[in-house]
Formats: structure tokens, sequence, C-alpha cells
């Protein structure tokens, strides 16, 4: 089972690059049954993120109780050996929190013996600024260990302010492939299979 | 370890939690460690619930709003816009204002009492039923259920 963790602060994104992330993967899978399975982990009891993915016939998986970084770590482990038995799918996602350092699930998965695992990290360009000011140690463990980070939203800023933020983004992980992308706007398919690639293939 | 605090507007006994901040970098714990909360899974509509997560102050409510959808969705968005425009000016940051709504417009129950005899009532009441979470910063947990309060007045 390949693991894909997305991170990111609150209204980064995840969900909506998620949607599309989620169809692209399920178009290539060699497998025919749940070829793709999502973890949401929400902070809010409304659970509105579920809801939209669950409307739109993905096999969603949630987890409710607190946050799978820290107090939920051993609830996540149970739920993704759950997964893993009952539907054997050949991705799972998980999205995490807006509040939670993806670079903790990722250490939890791989102590548990998960290798093929890696972070796909989003930021708001728009917000970048705000959010990066506010909570520098929020933004340093979303970004430092991501093999792929997209900087979205860039329809909403001018060509200056991207190349300022790609920029500093660098600053926080100088590894990662970091795309400039419009969330809401489809994107090449392309794309989608140079993430699956990068966040998989980790050295 | 955070500070935990739930407000539940059921439950005045709860205590509020700690004064505002009053500087807009909200620091985040060395020992960052969420607190464990219970998703109610029947609840009685309309609900209005507060939680503090370390910094982060999340408030869900949870309501029908009668009317047609466009209508309906409409003012939903103004209160959500206002609901946010309140944050800010309170001094706030927003983490994330989000709502799913579904529609119900039509439902039936149906009655059986004996074999071949069955009775049907129908109902339209075309309402949105909205899920809502803003997650917000910089603002006591008092303050947000207070703008929330007042924003979805119309629906609790």
């Amino acid at each position: 089972m390949k693991i894909v963790i997305l991170g990111g602060f609150l209204g980064a994104g995840k969900t909506t690059v998620l949607l599309q992330y989620a169809r692209s993967l399920i178009s290539h899978s060699r497998q025919t049954d749940n070829p793709v399975v999502i973890l949401e982990n929400e902070i809010s009891e409304a659970g509105v993120d579920n809801q939209l993915l669950t409307r739109r016939h993905f096999l969603v998986k949630n987890i409710f109780s607190g946050c799978i970084c820290c107090t939920s770590s051993a609830q996540l482990e149970e739920s993704v050996r759950e997964i893993e038995q009952n539907y054997s799918p050949e991705y799972l996602l998980i999205e995490s929190t807006g509040m939670a350092y993806p670079d903790s699930v990722l250490h939890t998965l791989e102590a548990c013996g998960y290798r093929n695992t890696g972070i796909l990290a989003l930021v708001d360009c728009k917000r970048w600024s705000k959010v990066k000011c506010a909570m520098p140690d929020f933004v340093t463990s979303q970004l430092k260990d991501a093999s792929v980070i997209l900087a979205n939203k860039v329809d909403l800023v001018d060509e200056e302010a991207r190349k300022a933020v790609i920029e500093d983004i660098r600053r926080y992980n100088s590894g990662a492939r970091i795309f400039p992308i419009s969330a809401i706007q489809e994107q090449p398919d392309t794309l989608w299979t140079q993430i699956t690639t990068l966040c998989l293939n980790r050295e | 370890m955070m500070t935990k605090n739930r407000k539940n507007t059921n439950d005045p006994s709860i205590p509020e939690e700690t004064e505002k901040q009053q500087c807009r970098q909200a620091e985040e714990p060395s020992d960052h460690n969420h607190h464990h909360h219970d998703h109610q899974n029947t609840f009685s509509l309309p609900l209005v619930d507060v939680d503090v997560l370390d910094h982060a102050v999340i408030g869900t409510v949870k309501c029908r709003i009668p009317g047609q959808y466009e209508e309906a969705r409409a003012m939903l968005t103004e209160a959500m816009q206002k609901t946010a425009g309140d944050v800010e000016s309170s001094g706030g940051l927003i983490g994330h204002i989000k709502a799913y709504v579904r529609e119900e417009c039509r439902t039936c129950m149906i009655s059986i009492t004996e074999a071949g005899d069955m009775q049907k009532k129908e109902d339209e009441s075309p309402s949105l039923y909205v899920d809502n979470a803003a997650i917000v910063f910089g603002i006591s947990g008092t303050e947000l259920e207070n703008i929330l309060k007042r924003n979805f007045a119309a629906w609790l």
C-alpha cells in the first residue's frame, strides 16, 4: 500500500487538491476494487470535508477523535492497518487536519513499517506571509519533510509575489519539488503522476 | 502540554478560557499534543459548540435554514462572511471558515399497521441543513461563540 500524506495549513486547498489527485490515481490504477482509500482527519465536529468526499463517491474513512499527529497516533496506526486489511487499496491518501504536523504522521507510519510513504504539502500563496508570521514553527514542520510542495492559489497573487513565495518556501525545504498551481483549475494528469513518483520514491 | 477547553453553550458550568490573546502571533507549544474531543453521533439542532485547542478556537454550528436552496445558501454565505469580518475586526486570524450544506425538500412518512393498509404523510418544506466549522486564532472561545450566535441567530 502506497501512502501519501496531504499536509498544509487550514484553507491551503488540501481537499480541492485531493479531489483531483484521487481521481487521477483511480484512473491510472491497475486495481479495479478500491484503488484509492481516503483517510480524513478533521479538527471540527462539523465534518465538512468527509461529507464532500463521500458525496463524490470516494471511499472515505474518518478519524474525528483528535489529531492524528499526536493524541490519535495510535488510532492512526489502527485505522491504516484496518484499511489495509479490509480494502487492500493501491493508494491511501491521508488528509491531515490543517493543524497537524505531517512529519509526525510520516514518522508514525514509518515506525509501523510503512515505507512507501511521502508528504505532499500545500501552501496558500495569498496568505503565505500572514500564516508564516503567525505560526512560524507550524509552517516549518508542515514543509520540512515534504517531497512535493504545491504553491497553491497562484491565480490570486501577481507574478512577483508568486516568485517571492516560492523562493521563501525553498528556505524551509530546499530538497522538495515545488509546483505553482491553482487547484480550482483542472491540472494536467502528468502533474499528478509526477507527484506520485516524487512522493513515493524518496531516498 | 497544550491547553484544552471546551465551551458548550448548553452547559454554563464549563469554565471559559483565559483572557484574550493580545499578540497576533500564535506561539505554537513545543510539546504539540492535541486534545481528544468526542464527536457526537446524535445531537439536536441547532447546536453551537466551541472548543479550544492549543491556540486555535474551533466553533461548530449545526442548524437548519428554512427556505429554497438559493435563498438559504445566500443567507448562509452572508452569515459566514459576517463571521469572518467579525473575527478579523476582533483582532483574530481566520484559519478556515467552511460549511457543508445539504438540501432537504420532500419527506414522507410511510405507516403500515395491517397488511394491505398503508398511510403516507408527505411533507414539502424546503430547507438547508448546515454543518459549519470556524477555526480561528487570536480571539477567545467566548468571543467566537458570541460572533457565531450573533450571525447565525436567525436559525438558532
